[in-house]
This record gives C-alpha cells, sequence and structure tokens, in this order.
C-alpha cells in the first residue's frame, strides 16, 4: 500500500504535509522544496494522486 | 613546482613517511559504520547505517551491523569497530539488483575530477564482484549531466583486502544544478543482465559481503583511510546535519509547558543545522514529567513546527495538565530527516 499524504497545518500554523507511511509511521514534512520528502509528495502529486485536505 | 611542494605531493600520493590523514579528502561520510543513530539491527531497504541506504529490487538484500573483534581490523594501527555485513539471496532474473548507497550531497561534488573510491571488502565463499559507480541526481529544477558513471568491478575474496577503482567523473558544462542534488556512490553486490553496463556485467550473485573503510577522495590515488571528519564527535555531527534522533529518555533533555488540560507544547534547538528544513516522526510511548505532580503519560506526539535549527512539537491526550505548568518530556522517540 502506498503512503497516504494529508495536507495540514504544523505546529508553528505553517502549511506542512503529513505522510502515513505502509507501517504506520507517521512523518510531518515541511512544504521546502529542497527536503526530498516534500520533493516526493510533489512526484506523487505528478502523478494525480491530489492529497486530502485536513 | 618547489621541491617541497613535490615532496608533499609525492607523500601524500604514495601514502609515505607523512600519513595524509586530512580532514575532508573523503567525500564519504560514515565510511567505517560507527555512526548507528537509527540502531539498526537487520534492514532490508532504505536508510541502516547513518548516511548509508539500500536500494534492491528481485532478491533480498540484508544489511546487518557487525562487530570487528579487537585487533582482528583489516588495517594494522587503525582499531576500528564496525562493518556492514550484506548477504544477497533470490538473485537471478535479469532485472534483478542490489546497492549499497551513500548519496552525496551537491552534484559539483567531483565534477570534471579524476576520483578513486577505495574499501575493505571480504566475502564469505568464492570470489564475487563489487562493481562501483557513481550516479548523478541533478536535482529539482535542474538539467543535463551525465546520469551513470561507471567505475568498474573488483573481484574480492574470503580474506579482508583493500580495493579501489580510479575513474574521470564528467564535467557538468552544460547542466544546470537544481536544488538538493546529490551524485551518489553506489556499490554494487548484484545486478542482473539489464544492468551490465552501470554494474560493469557483474552479475547476479548471491553471498555474503562485508564492507568497511569506503572512501571517496579526488586523485588517482587511494590514501590511507580516514573517516570524512576524522574524529568521533565530528562524523556524529556531519551526519546529524542529514538525520537526527532523539530518544527523550535517555539522549536529550526538552522541556515545554501545559498548554490545556490535555496537551503540552515543547521546544529544543538541534545538535546541529539541519541540511535543509527536515521532516519528523515520533515513535513509542510518550510521558512527561510534570513539575511537582509526577510523570503524564500522552496518546501522541506531533503537531511539529519544523526549522533547519530548532523544534517544536505538542505531546497530546493526557488529562488534568495544569496551563502553564512545566514539563519534562522523558520518554518517546523523535527522529528528524533532511536527508537527500
Amino acid at each position: 500500500m502506498p503512503s497516504i499524504y494529508l495536507e495540514i497545518t504544523d505546529g508553528l500554523g505553517q502549511q506542512a504535509i503529513q505522510r502515513t507511511d505502509e507501517n504506520g509511521t507517521v512523518w510531518w514534512i515541511p512544504t521546502d522544496p529542497a527536503n526530498s520528502d516534500y520533493q516526493a509528495y510533489l512526484a506523487t502529486l505528478a502523478a494525480n494522486s491530489a492529497p486530502t485536505a485536513q | 613546482m618547489s621541491r617541497a611542494q613535490l615532496t608533499s605531493t609525492v607523500e601524500q600520493n604514495t601514502g609515505g613517511a607523512v600519513a595524509p590523514f586530512l580532514a575532508g579528502k573523503n567525500k564519504i561520510i560514515n565510511g567505517d559504520f560507527r555512526i548507528n543513530q537509527r540502531n539498526f539491527t537487520s534492514a532490508t531497504s532504505g536508510y541502516c547505517f547513518d548516511r548509508w541506504t539500500i536500494a534492491a529490487s528481485g532478491g533480498t538484500m540484508t544489511v546487518t551491523p557487525q562487530t570487528f573483534t579487537a585487533g582482528a581490523a583489516p588495517v594494522a594501527g587503525y582499531e576500528a569497530q564496525t562493518y556492514a555485513q550484506i548477504v544477497t539471496s533470490g538473485y537471478g532474473s535479469a532485472g534483478d539488483y542490489g546497492l549499497f548507497i551513500q548519496n552525496i550531497e551537491d552534484a559539483r561534488t567531483f565534477a570534471g575530477q579524476t576520483v578513486t573510491i577505495s574499501f575493505w571488502a571480504k566475502a564469505a565463499s568464492g570470489t564475487p564482484k563489487i562493481a562501483v559507480e557513481t550516479y548523478l541526481g541533478i536535482g529539482a529544477g535542474g538539467s543535463g549531466g551525465t546520469t551513470s558513471t561507471p567505475a568498474g568491478a573488483v573481484t574480492i575474496s574470503t580474506s579482508w583486502a583493500r580495493y579501489s577503482v580510479t575513474f574521470a567523473v564528467p564535467s557538468l558544462s552544460g547542466a544546470t544544478v537544481g536544488t538538493s542534488s546529490t551524485i551518489a556512490v553506489n556499490l554494487w553486490v548484484s545486478a542482473g543482465s539489464t544492468f551490465n553496463t552501470r554494474a560493469s556485467s557483474i552479475g547476479t550473485q548471491n553471498n555474503t559481503f562485508s564492507i568497511w573503510g569506503v572512501q571517496a577522495e579526488n586523485g588517482s590515488v587511494a590514501t590511507p583511510f580516514t573517516t570524512a571528519s576524522g574524529t568521533v564527535q565530528g562524523e556524529l555531527a556531519l551526519c546529524q546535519r542529514y538525520y537526527w534522533q532523539c530518544d527523550l529518555s535517555s539522549v536529550s533533555l526538552i522541556y515545554g509547558a501545559g498548554f490545556s488540560s490535555s496537551a503540552a507544547a515543547f521546544v529544543t534547538y538541534l545538535p546541529v543545522t539541519m541540511r535543509t528544513t527536515p521532516s519528523a516522526s515520533s515513535s513509542g510511548t510518550f510521558t512527561a514529567n510534570e513539575n511537582g505532580v509526577g510523570t503524564r503519560t500522552f496518546t501522541a506526539l506531533g503537531a511539529f513546527g519544523l526549522r533547519t535549527t530548532a523544534l517544536s512539537f505538542e505531546m497530546s491526550g493526557s488529562s488534568g495538565l495544569t496551563v502553564g505548568k512545566p514539563l519534562e518530556a522523558n520518554s518517546g522517540v523523535i527522529a528528524i530527516s533532511a536527508e537527500l
């Protein structure tokens, strides 16, 4: 099962992405273009896997 | 060139009278596998030792940390602690592969240079091969550059020995380097025929490989091994630029305060500035000691606020907290990643 992404607001009130992995681990991902997890999220978006807004 | 410069160059190139233990010459971080912040004991994919990652398909590639018996490390005078053991099994098809990878930050590293990659290795049986390749990640928004540069393969034996390959890394002339670019050092331990060009035709291999002392440096000579920093603390700090794992019960004291009856907020500085704004996750059981009350148990740790130098988070799902009362987080594990 692929990771599940969710758009959220982080603890500092900024937009972030929450990714839940197959093993249940939840990652908080900043919308930083240099963050490789965010790059992977953008790649997923480009593959037409739209996120679910919180 | 002066005589002194010439002598220095010769000594450096031959590993002569003055051993060139220069901090920074080795672009591989954690080449001696001493840093294991994830505390992994066995891995078949993703990160394992700090900075090292596994890419495998078709067969199974299992990496474990192994401890040298004192006095048994392969280099006299370098009492190494740990080596990487890689077991490959189930490989046999054209599209199968197993790689042990370190992504080096910035595609400009080694561009247009002669590079020597060296390592110690042995196999459990036979004479398998390990192929070496660099692989360019031009970065988000970037373009151009030569993606794969095969560097050849070495044939190893059942005894520890040092192997090296020297090759030319293409220049980036005409390329546009994007965000978070990389050049990976790929050590292939198994590769089906689909990857013959990249993996120097080593073929699929099922064996047990032991590897230690990986070094990637400019020049045509494998100089004496040293870690990237030359010190244990320096190497840990280099690793923590990309990943930090904080066990609240033993690693770090982090203080905060209740902001409702059920939740508290905490903030801490990170041990080193991260490469970029990191991602964060949590695991384990979350507790904090409330001043004058005792241990409070929480059901979640999240709502991270992420910066390159600091981190805030919330623990939630408790009850009876006093707003504004100090708490010390004392269990739970936080992982912070700015890996490439």
